[in-house]
Order: C-alpha cells, then structure tokens, then sequence
C-alpha cells in the first residue's frame, strides 16, 4: 500500500490513538475539537496548492497525525455514547 | 492457552483466509478486521460465562490481538501465494502506481519510488519473493489491520455489554 505523508500520519496518528486507549481511558471529544484538529491539515494543503510553500513532508505527517489521533478518539467515544450500559471502567 | 489468545487466534485466522478470496483483499483491513475482532470479543465472552462485563481495555485488546494474527496470516497466505505463481497485485498494477506517483510531483523522490518499485517488480516475476514487499506487505497489513481491529474490538464490546446489560 503505498500512501503520502499525510495519509501515513493519520494512520499512525490512529494507531497511537487506539493503542493509548486501551491504557487510558478514552476522553471526550467534541465536533469541535475535531473541526479544530483539522485545521492545520486544511491550511497546509491550501498553503500547498497555493504555492505558498513548497510541500513538506514533516509538516503534512505531523497535521496528518494531529487529525489521525482526534479523529480516532472522536470515532471511540461516538462508539461508546452508542451503547449507554457500556460503561466499564478500565 | 488464554481465552483471549484462543479467541483471537481462531477469528485472526479465519479472516485471514478470507483474505486470499479474488477481489475481498481491497476490503479486508475495513471490513474483516473489525469483524473478526468483534467475534473474537464475542468469542471470548462465549468461552468466559463467568464475565458479565467485559473491560473496554479487555475489548480493544482482544480486537487489537485478532489484528495482528490476522495480519501476520494474511501477509503470509500473500508472500506463498505470490512466490507460486510470481505475480501479485502490484505487477498488475505498476502502471497505474507510476502514473500516480508521477502525478504528485515529487521530483527526484518520485524517480526513486518508481524505480524501488520496478526492483520489487522485477524481483517478483523472476524469483517470485521479494525482500522489501514482503516487509511492506506485512508493515502496512499490521498497521491497517490494527487501527480497524481496535475499533471492531470497541464495537464487539460495546454491542455484548449492552445485550447482557447487567451491571457489573
């Protein structure tokens, strides 16, 4: 499988998400947070297109974990909100 | 053995054979991981009457051991498979992947892509095993599989502990 930067971030960014959850509890996070988190992705690809700067792989991997990690804890706490009796300590 | 190893074991490997079914591999990582995983947290409660709840860690942790199994098989049904017949997904897609790669205008780095890709490609169709794809092939599987297996851990969880809805 062959992806960029930023895809590989977001997929790291989930892993590391997903891994830390089974250690700590899962926090809430809200759309906004989320809507937040993906900012910095939006703004490099704008930056991006716009020639602004020239395409850095640093920085597309870093907004891509940022929004890797939210989006992963987002997509669980949702989960868990679905089934209310799930309530289970760790 | 475990419970959980046992669970995780048995639905990481039977979704890892469905993998080498013609055209689900696309699917594999969205669809079977999180399945699998769920039937492993659902196995696990099957083979544990004595658990009235299971942990949301226990969960994610059986979800992401169903994943590495999973991954782990799949990547070695792919490495025999393509060392029988000398040929795999990415000979047949090469000429789309270069395309691509061109298109995303990365200058000299893309002129090294294609060209470890053709090495991979080359390597394949003599020899039928390659070094690198086969630790690409099984990297990208484990990742993958994981961040999707985690979550079907979470689901498979969530749905059993509602179903038994008694509190712990």
């Amino acid at each position: 499988m062959l992806v960029c930067s930023r895809c590989a971030g977001i997929y790291i960014g989930s892993l590391a998400a997903g891994l830390s959850a089974m250690i700590f509890t899962i926090p809430e996070i809200k759309i906004k947070v989320l809507l937040v988190s993906s900012i910095p992705l939006a703004a490099d690809v704008l930056f991006n297109v716009s020639g602004l700067y020239d395409y850095s792989r640093l920085i597309a991997f870093s907004t891509g974990m940022l929004l890797g990690i939210t989006l992963y804890l987002f997509l669980m706490n949702e989960i868990e909100n679905l089934f209310p009796n799930n309530n289970v300590n760790k | 053995m475990n419970n959980k190893y046992l669970a995780a074991l048995v639905c990481g490997f039977g979704g890892a054979v469905l993998t080498t079914i013609p055209g689900f591999q696309s699917i594999a990582c969205c669809l079977m991981a999180p399945i699998a995983s769920a039937i492993a947290v659902f196995l696990f409660k099957k083979a544990s009457p004595d658990t009235l709840k299971i942990k949301t860690g226990t969960g994610l942790y059986i979800g992401l051991i169903t994943a590495v199994f999973a991954a782990l098989f799949a990547s070695g049904f792919e490495i025999i498979i393509t060392f029988i017949t000398k040929n795999s997904d990415l000979v047949v897609s090469l000429p789309q992947v270069e395309q691509v790669v061109k298109d995303m205008n990365l200058g000299s780095t893309a002129d090294e892509s294609i060209e470890v890709l053709r090495q991979m490609v080359n390597e394949i169709q003599s020899t039928g095993f390659s070094v690198l794809y086969t630790f690409l092939i099984t990297l990208t599987n484990l990742i993958t599989y994981s961040i999707f297996g985690l979550l079907g851990g979470l689901i498979g969880t969530a749905i059993i502990n509602k179903r038994s809805g008694q509190p712990e």
